[in-house]
């Protein structure tokens, strides 16, 4: 069974790898959504089956297709692609890639230190979660759903046209 | 009823965003009214609440060092939004556009104020990360508000991909402390110490505290944000999120990881150290106020994180009162200068020449919140400085003290530059017509007036030390 | 519960090899935040950040704690927030590309400090000469 974990650890390392890597947005934006599926596996080997679905609906679908249309908005086209390349190619690369190398090597340095293998895992049940999440939790739902509308409005104004006569129009 | 501050703030943003569907185009100055009312009617409030208790089973805890944080915040969201209205409404002289939509902006204003409110009143990781964000996101498009201006989107990209990053690492140091301690909870880290995995979850709170509270090097994202903002929002991003910054600091570094702080003192006193010499040069050379108005926070960035370095009932009530010495002043001075960028449209620091012969009244304000911002004695940026200042002496970090003191100096010539074109310099010939308007003048007025009071009148400091003393005391152990 | 799933969850393998994965997923998403040049680019590792950490959360909460829901409640509000997170700044982005037509970092450059000037000692000498042949000058004018 251990397998599962380290074939779904080995491709969402892979496409995160790709996702950084690729010069075209809309590849990255596959591998990124590899990325999420492979983590929502990750998760329900982990035993918490209901995160799972949340990573694939919310991240994987939600999220996803937003990025989509941005990039269609954007029209993130093979011009872009080719300054990235462009930037890519040169040394540019080396600084980051040693400070994360560093940080990564640090990271797996102090995470090494014990192995906590607890016996009796404990599986969590999407209804565990939904009595936490409405029991104790209950005003941060609210709060979330306030940095939601936030977020909305925001966005609303933001992405309202201008005409050249300063009138503003409903998007 | 612990909460009602809060739920009167973002009711408030609720009946704004409603009010606004309804309101014709010749009645929209009332949501303006709605937001001031409510963050008054929220004031009120927040006196009177208790300073302690607490609520969903001590997720949610009021006491007094969170009650005057509240206080700030409320404060300073109702000047910003006095400062906000001649903009917003269009009754410039220089009419600036695409700035529009009130009812949205008022709304999203008001909930980043719910979130700080949030913020100093969590004792859980979730409450207090949920709340960090609701403080933040909001302000990323507050930043972009302007959307024919290319620096404000500029301004607003920049915010967002610094303020995500900041995040991640937040998110992940709170992840390593949730390991070690096995509990959400803020108050079940406090006995831990040492372990390698504890240092590195430090460094990137650390790190994500940087990136909020503007510390060198974490600051470089600060100038081009202050500057490509709309006027009252940088003034908002100087006082609140400053204070934001420093509640988080506080609720990570007192109240989580309180048993340990003392180890990292050296570390943020190289920090403040940084800082504070940092942005005060970097200021020098600036031009334009709006950058150097970032500067200069930054740099009050490193004299504030002074107040970590000593105990918790010596440095708790210092910051306090240094913080609201600094809304204070930076408020005054911004109603200046927003005046000044409503009738004209500039902001470069030249043009204030003359300003002394044509507006008097104005001059002497922005005179006073600067050399209370330079710490010139009677004032009261002069008094909190003075506190930091002790708390870092008696902590033992006597070249920290003689650091912030030569500090002190190139600052008092900074801020001298502005003065001295108000002062000396000959008259503008093309300054602003216009006498400040009513909310501006109310604005001036009233901090000023705040902002020497406080300096002179010892009621203020006693009455923060005399709170949070008490309430420190009955629950850190020394 | 089905079956399937607490076999496998069982036998999956210890704290450390998790840790890893999270690690080794949020230092390619710091890699990706430092080189990509695309704000969208930019965004996407973010978000790839942010998961590792909400990673951690639910990590630590079956391994340290299995009884409480606390990390996977944290995990499900740390999915709402990277979503307001992306809402905010995809609409920065696409208003920004409105009027500038990019979202490149590198062109963001229109805010910038201004270059000190140190002028050297021969313009400071030509300078001072001038005040004194100019003072001069007007001294015997009269």
């Amino acid at each position: 069974m251990n397998a599962v974990f380290y074939i779904a650890a080995a491709v969402a390392a892979v496409s995160t790898i790709m996702v950084v890597s690729r010069s075209n947005a809309v590849y990255s934006l596959l591998y990124l959504i590899v990325s999420l599926l492979s983590v929502a596996l990750i998760f329900f080997v982990l035993g918490a089956p209901f995160i799972a679905a949340l990573e694939v609906i919310i991240y994987a679908g939600a999220i996803m297709v937003l990025f989509v249309f941005t990039i269609m908005m954007l029209n993130l086209g093979p011009q872009t692609a080719e300054q990235e390349r462009k930037w890519l190619s040169g040394r540019a690369w080396a600084g980051p890639s040693i400070l994360v190398a560093i940080l990564m090597a640090e990271m797996l340095y102090v995470l090494w230190g014990g192995d906590h293998q607890v016996e009796g895992r404990h599986i969590v049940e999407p209804k565990e979660v939904s009595v936490a999440l409405y029991g104790p939790y209950v005003m941060i739902v609210e709060l979330s759903s306030m940095l939601l509308l936030g977020g909305l409005v925001a966005a609303y104004h933001l992405g309202r046209r201008v005409h050249g006569d300063g009138k503003e129009q409903q998007p | 009823m612990l909460m009602l501050p809060e739920i009167i703030v973002v009711v408030t943003a609720m009946a704004v965003l409603v009010a606004d569907l309804f309101l014709t185009e010749r009645l929209r100055m009332g949501v303006t009214w709605l937001s001031l009312a409510g963050l008054a009617v929220a004031a009120g409030a927040v006196f009177a609440t208790p300073m302690n208790g607490s609520m969903f089973g001590g997720q949610f805890v009021v006491d007094a060092v969170g009650w005057w944080f509240k206080l700030f915040f409320v404060i300073s969201g109702f000047f910003t939004v006095l400062l906000s209205m001649d903009l917003l409404h269009g009754r410039t002289t220089c009419r600036m556009r695409g700035i529009g939509s009130p009812g949205e902006y008022y709304t999203v204003l008001l909930f980043t104020i719910s979130g700080m409110m949030y913020l100093v009143s969590a004792r859980d990781m979730v409450l207090l990360y949920v709340s960090l964000e609701l403080a933040t996101i909001p302000l990323f498009a507050l930043a972009a508000w302007r959307r024919e201006d290319i620096r404000s989107g500029e301004a607003g990209l920049k915010y967002v991909i610094v303020g995500a990053l900041a995040s991640a690492f937040i998110l992940y140091g709170l992840g390593l402390i949730y390991g070690l301690t096995g509990q959400i909870s803020l108050d079940a880290a406090r006995v831990l110490k040492g372990s390698p995995a504890f240092w590195f979850a430090a460094a990137m709170l650390t790190a994500g505290i940087g990136f909020k509270l503007t510390l060198v090097p974490f600051h470089l994202w600060a100038a081009d944000v202050f500057e490509g903002a709309p006027m009252p929002i940088t003034a908002y991003l100087s006082v609140a999120s400053k204070g934001t910054g420093l509640a988080f600091m506080f609720q990570l570094f007192f109240r989580m990881m309180g048993g340990w702080v003392h180890d990292w003192a050296l570390m943020i006193a190289l920090f403040a150290a940084v800082t504070m010499t940092l942005g005060n040069c970097v200021a020098i050379v600036q031009h334009n106020i709006k950058r150097f108005m970032a500067f200069s926070a930054i740099s009050h960035a490193g004299v504030f994180i002074m107040g970590f370095l000593g105990p918790h009932d010596y440095g708790v009530p210092a910051m306090l009162f240094y913080l609201l010495a600094y809304i204070a002043s930076t408020l005054a001075l911004f109603a200046g200068i927003v005046w000044y960028s409503n009738e004209t449209g500039r902001e470069t620091i030249r043009d204030y020449r003359g300003l002394s012969r044509t507006n008097p009244l104005m001059a002497l304000a922005m005179m006073l919140a600067l050399f209370s911002l330079a710490g010139i004695p009677p004032l009261s940026g002069f008094v909190g400085k003075f506190f930091l200042f002790s708390v870092a002496a008696g902590a033992g970090f006597h070249w920290l003290v003689g650091i912030a003191a030569v500090n002190s100096t190139i600052a008092l010539y900074n801020y001298l530059r502005i003065v001295r074109e108000m002062y000396i310099e000959p008259v503008h010939e093309d300054g602003p017509a216009a006498p400040a308007s009513w909310s501006l003048s109310i604005t001036t007025a009233v901090l000023t007036t705040a902002l020497v009071l406080l300096g002179i009148i010892p009621f203020f400091y006693n009455a923060i030390n005399g709170s949070t003393i008490a309430w420190l005391s009955a629950v850190l152990p020394h | 519960m089905n079956p399937l799933i607490a076999q496998i969850a069982a036998h999956s393998p210890g704290l450390r090899d998790w840790l890893a994965l999270t690690s080794v997923i949020f230092s390619i998403g710091l890699y990706g935040l430092l080189t990509r040049r695309n704000a969208v680019g930019i965004l996407m590792a973010v978000e790839l950040m942010l998961n590792s950490a909400a990673m951690n959360f639910v990590i630590f909460n079956r391994f340290c704690l299995p009884a409480r829901m606390d990390g996977s409640v944290m995990a499900i509000f740390v999915i709402a927030v990277a979503a307001a997170e992306v809402v905010v700044g995809m609409a920065i982005f696409v208003a920004l590309y409105r009027y500038r037509g990019t979202v490149d970092v590198n062109q963001m450059n229109t805010m910038q400090d201004p270059v000190i000037s140190i002028e050297g000692p021969g313009d400071f000498n030509r300078e001072v000469m001038k005040n004194i042949n100019k003072q001069y000058k007007s001294r015997h004018d009269h």
